[in-house]
């Protein structure tokens, strides 16, 4: 290559470089997804392409485009210079290789010296996610910017919207849904929202481990904050459960025998009843009629699609909460409020505790000619 | 992802299969690359459906994406192409239920000569919506209980559905109905071993 060569490839570069940066900060443009157009061979218009707000850049002009943005903003980053030209290399290097943590921290030096505003820095990282929904960095970053924002006025829903159309695109998408628990942490009031929202995306994707993972944490979760639904106190699922294959004279069909039946050591005579914390007893009837909800669910996909190890592997861990919940609140003080634990100054007598049956039925109901669940159950259960 | 893609109906004749009706549902691809997904889907669809004998059906696996096809005694064709997560005895059920309604609307003087833009049944786009949960065809599988899924046969690719000294790649650079965008897409994905690209 002669000098001639390189300094029309460089302007060239410049050029695309340029493009590219009007078209993503044109307000008017509003680009919602950014591709790259595998187009094998040099044609003679620019590689920039914008259709109906979906930015596209062709792929035979990648490696020339990428190695400019690259040498120019390394060479920047040497001298420790920061001038506001350089946003326009690092959104093209960013949107065609979103994996690189430097670009990344030039843009967090450039927002803490408030030269790039916020909002269009969650625009941007936005941008980056429809071209690669698994970018672990994007989703770093928009947790770092969020860190500049007071709690109130995040709408959080947003973010997890975000996340499910992410996990949507990419399957087993580690990073959206480890950003979806990270978005739940701050906002657990959205927490219940997700019971409706996992399903359905299960129901969606059968055999995404990631989803059955995150519907499991959101269970067990909601049962750590005690939470249970005021305006939804139907137990159907969990009567139907355990009523399964039961003589009617055996059948359960209201909360008191249902509270004796799943709590025998608490319930008893010898504890009144004010002394139980109705909150954690409903929220347990919560928890426990959502895993028997579960275990049907696992049963109507399977009839529907065969079997999936996803499935297995899900059946098997709801289980093990289910049953160490059921252990947990049959146990010392779990259920008793702090009034009652305060009075009695002696802990309520546990001897010879009277396995609760349901611990039985629920591993049971897990299929032991499957030699893996015989070996979670010698190991867990 | 159980997911259904594109549904069409072909007519098979001797010499090839014409295509009287069809529905895409592309949005889970990304923008630029819906056309060429679409120009693929009928050139697969087309092909699978002529190296399909009467009253037969098939599954072909090709990648993440199954092509379930049934060809009736008439010489009627219906294609789905669903994810492979889609249960396959739900589409085959599903090609039974869109040709019978099809036959019903359609009267069969009108397949020979019949293009997409001359024959009206514009059920297709709600069919293709209303079946994305597999749940929705119950009542139909209840209905059809003469389904026998053992006569159902099964590839794992479309090259074993091509005749014997066929290949794909022949037939995708000889196609006339794929654009050489398409082509450049087919032949790039098949390079591509996505760990270290661009795209």
């Amino acid at each position: 290559m002669n000098t001639a060569d390189i300094s029309e490839n460089e302007v060239f570069c410049e050029k695309v470089i340029s493009e590219l940066n009007k078209v993503i900060s044109d307000p008017h443009a509003s680009v919602q997804s950014f591709e790259i157009i595998s187009v094998p061979f040099k044609q003679n218009k620019s590689p920039v392409r914008l259709v109906d707000h979906h930015l596209g850049i062709e792929s035979w002009c990648l490696k020339y485009v990428y190695q400019h943005a690259h040498k120019y903003i390394i060479n920047q980053r040497k001298l420790n210079r920061y001038p506001l030209t350089i946003v326009k290399y690092l959104n093209c290097a960013i949107l065609i290789n979103p994996d690189v943590a430097t670009f990344w921290n030039v843009r967090r030096q450039l927002v803490e010296k408030v030269q790039l505003s916020l909002t269009q820095e969650f625009q941007f990282s936005h941008l980056v996610l429809s071209k690669k929904p698994k970018s672990s960095e994007a989703f770093f970053y928009r947790r770092w910017l969020y860190s500049f924002q007071s709690g109130e006025a995040i709408d959080w829903a947003v973010e997890i919207s975000l996340c499910e159309r992410c996990a949507e695109r990419k399957n087993s998408n580690y990073h959206a849904w480890n950003h979806r628990q990270w978005v739940l942490q701050k906002a657990p009031n959205l927490l219940s929202y997700e019971i409706i929202k996992t399903e359905k995306f299960i129901r969606k994707n059968i055999a995404d481990y990631s989803a059955y993972h995150h519907r499991h944490f959101v269970l067990t979760k909601l049962f750590d904050l005690q939470y249970f639904d005021i305006h939804d106190t139907n137990l159907n699922e969990l009567y139907q459960f355990i009523n399964c294959g039961q003589p009617d004279d055996k059948k359960i069909n209201n909360v008191d025998d249902l509270a004796l039946y799943l709590l025998p050591n608490v319930s008893v005579p010898s504890s009144p009843r004010q002394s139980i914390n109705t909150v954690k007893l409903n929220s347990f009837y919560y928890f426990l009629n959502l895993i028997v909800h579960d275990l049907r669910m696992i049963n109507t996909l399977t009839e529907l699609h065969g079997k999936y190890e996803a499935f297995s592997c899900y059946r098997r861990i709801i289980t093990k909460s289910a049953v160490d919940i059921c252990r947990l609140t049959n146990s010392s003080n779990y259920m008793m409020t702090e009034q009652f634990i305060k009075n009695t100054s002696t802990k309520v007598a546990h001897d010879g505790i009277a396995q609760s049956v349901i611990v039985d039925i629920l591993i049971k109901q897990l299929d032991m000619s499957d030699e893996h669940n015989v070996k979670f159950a010698e190991l867990f259960l | 992802m159980v997911k259904l893609y594109a549904i069409s109906i072909f007519f098979k004749a001797s010499e090839e299969a014409k295509v009287l009706k069809s529905h895409y549902d592309l949005q889970s691809f990304s923008f630029f690359q819906r056309g060429s997904v679409q120009e693929f889907i009928q050139f697969a669809s087309k092909t699978i459906t002529e190296r399909t004998s009467p009253c037969t059906r098939q599954s072909v696996k090709q990648d993440v994406y199954m092509c379930h096809v049934y060809v009736r005694s008439d010489n009627l064709a219906a294609v789905l192409i669903a994810d492979h997560e889609y249960p396959g005895r739900v589409a085959h059920t599903l090609l039974t239920k869109i040709m019978d309604d099809f036959s019903a609307k359609v009267s069969s003087d009108q397949w020979s000569n019949g293009t997409e833009q001359s024959i009206s049944f514009t059920q297709l786009p709600a069919y293709l919506t209303k079946y994305q949960d597999p749940r929705e065809a119950d009542p139909l599988t209840k209905m059809q209980n003469d389904l026998d899924e053992t006569k159902i046969i099964l590839r794992n690719t479309i090259e074993q559905v091509l005749i014997r000294g066929e290949k794909l790649d022949d037939l995708v650079s000889q196609s006339e109905e794929l654009s050489a965008q398409s082509k450049a897409f087919y032949k790039t994905a098949k390079k591509t071993n996505s760990c270290c690209n661009f795209s």
